[in-house]
């Protein structure tokens, strides 16, 4: 895969905080996103996907949604929307406010598989750092320097962990945790957790297994398997 | 329950003897045994004792679904003690060797599952009669079982490249569940010059050091036992005669083993 083949963008709505409206704050700086494209999409998100909707449950992540406005030729756009509770607001006559954060995705088509094949890894990392974007100075009608300048490291983090997750995502395909070598190969934190798994080779509950983080990524990775069964959710290392 | 595997960097150090002589130790006391031969390339239980009376072995097991357990066990073999054989080994494709990584994946995932199924049928102890040196294999034996024993013999030969395998073997193993690693000395030739006897401490000592350096454990040490080498020449030798031999030996080891 190469480096420019996905790129983020976020976008904040905050909906009530009128005078702002939806605001396109930075991208990772790659090629495809301007902040003209930016602002567009911060305005079709509006009437395309509803979003800012106050009733959206907070910090559950929506996506990823087909942005067809946004797309061209060999690319593709897709956004992850996520309502947030918005800090304190000094200054403002809102002590607190509610909003959207929404992430794009603009990617190379022929990845469009992987990207669905790793939404729950992409998703595991936005919902990680969501929180991270901290908009308590943001005053009413403007989002100062500052804050840009922190979304911009922020999604260009973003950018090069979603990129690295998915190279090793494929890399692991076709891998088990019962493969001891592999399993060894695998960073400490998730093989500490990998070693404990293979001791049910049936599976565990999900209350059983603190480390829901790290279990997430083996479940992105195909390390380890969901199933649905009467007695509730279950995880099978692969 | 509690698993167990004996294990060397290579042949003739005395992991069988080992693994059965601890499983005769385990049944006197009333602990519930079974023996697996797991040793693919070495088999050496099915030579060693006459009376198999089930078809079906550990391979077998491995790789199907629809086998139970049970028909694997062969009963009361020595003693109360039971054992489940391994088949002999092939030469070239069949041999498991060959076998390409999925196997082995599948393998461990049976084993561990069949741990349990031992676990649910009672018994108290499985010792694992490993397959000497580092290999698929091996290492799967080493991850089902919480205790291992690496059965070394005091020689230069071969001691100074298990110090670097058991390095990376234990990298491996650390975390895996709550264990515990041992070596053992066997046929420590005790000799009556003073000045041989002077050097073997020394040996030992200084290896002592190195290995605990490593993380594992002194289990003890065995002596060499010229009758019970000779007697085992005989066939279908009379394995519980032998065993009274250094029986001593072998019940302070269960003694150290059991306090885990
Ligand atoms: N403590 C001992 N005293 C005398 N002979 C021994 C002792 N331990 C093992 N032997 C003999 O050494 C040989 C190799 O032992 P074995 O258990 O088959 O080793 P491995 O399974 O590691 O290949 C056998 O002939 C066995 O009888
Ligand atoms: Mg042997």
């Amino acid at each position: 895969m190469t480096s420019d083949a996905i790129e983020i963008s976020a976008v904040i709505l905050l909906s009530n905080f009128q005078s702002i409206g939806p605001f396109y704050i930075s991208d990772s700086g790659v090629i495809r996103i301007t902040p003209d494209i930016g602002m567009l999409l911060a305005a079709r998100l509006v009437i395309t996907a509803g979003i800012g909707n106050t009733s959206a449950k907070t910090e559950e992540l929506y996506g990823p949604l087909p942005m067809p406005e946004l797309s061209d030729g060999d690319y593709l756009s897709y956004l992850f929307s996520m309502s947030m509770q918005q800090q304190p607001i000094p200054g403002s006559s809102f002590s607190t406010g509610k909003g959207s954060l929404i992430f794009s995705i603009v990617f190379e088509d022929k990845l469009k598989d992987k990207i669905y094949n790793h939404k729950n890894l992409i998703e595991s990392i936005l919902r990680e750092h969501s929180s991270d974007l901290n908009f308590s100075n943001t005053v009413t009608g403007m989002i100062s320097p500052e804050i840009k300048g922190a979304s911009e490291e922020l999604l260009k983090m973003l950018y090069s962990k979603i990129n690295n997750a998915i190279e090793l995502a494929e890399k692991y395909r076709g891998a088990s945790l019962f493969d001891i070598g592999f399993l060894v190969s695998l960073p400490d934190e998730l093989n500490f957790l990998a070693k404990k798994l293979i001791q049910q080779p049936n599976g565990w509950r999900e209350k059983d297994i603190s480390d829901k983080d790290n279990l997430m990524t083996l479940l992105s990775y195909g390390l380890v398997r969901k199933e649905n069964r009467e007695d509730g959710i279950w995880f099978i290392p692969v | 329950m509690r698993a167990l595997t004996v294990y060397s960097t290579r042949g003739g150090n005395g992991k069988t003897l080992t693994a059965l002589f601890l499983g005769i130790a385990a049944v006197k006391r009333g602990l519930k045994t079974v023996v697996i031969d797991a040793d693919f390339e070495a088999p050496s239980l099915t030579h060693l004792l006459s009376n198999q009376t089930k078809e079906l072995t550990w391979v077998d097991y491995l790789e199907n679904d629809n086998i139970d357990i049970t028909d694997l066990i062969n009963p009361n073999i020595i003693g109360n003690l039971d054992i489940i054989f391994s088949p002999p080994p092939r030469i070239g494709k069949n041999f498991l060797g060959w076998k390409a990584d999925n196997w082995w994946k599948k393998a461990l995932q049976k084993a561990i599952v069949a741990k349990k199924e031992l676990e649910l049928l009672g018994y108290d102890l499985v010792i694992i009669d490993n397959q000497s040196g580092t290999s698929y294999n091996s290492v799967n034996n080493m991850v089902f079982s919480e205790i291992s024993i690496m059965v070394l013999r005091p020689s230069n030969y071969g001691l100074g490249a298990t110090e670097s395998i058991l390095k990376e073997i234990f990298n491996t193993l650390k975390g895996m569940n709550r264990r515990m690693d041992y070596y053992l000395w066997n046929q420590v030739h005790r000799v009556s010059d003073q000045d041989e006897r002077l050097l073997l401490d020394q040996f030992l000592e200084k290896w002592d050091d190195r290995l605990t350096a490593l993380g594992l454990k002194k289990l003890g040490s065995v002596e060499y036992n010229i009758k019970l080498n000779l007697e085992l020449l005989n066939d279908n030798p009379d394995l519980n005669d032998q065993f009274n031999l250094i029986k001593d030996n072998y019940n302070n080891l269960m003694d150290t083993i059991l306090n885990f």
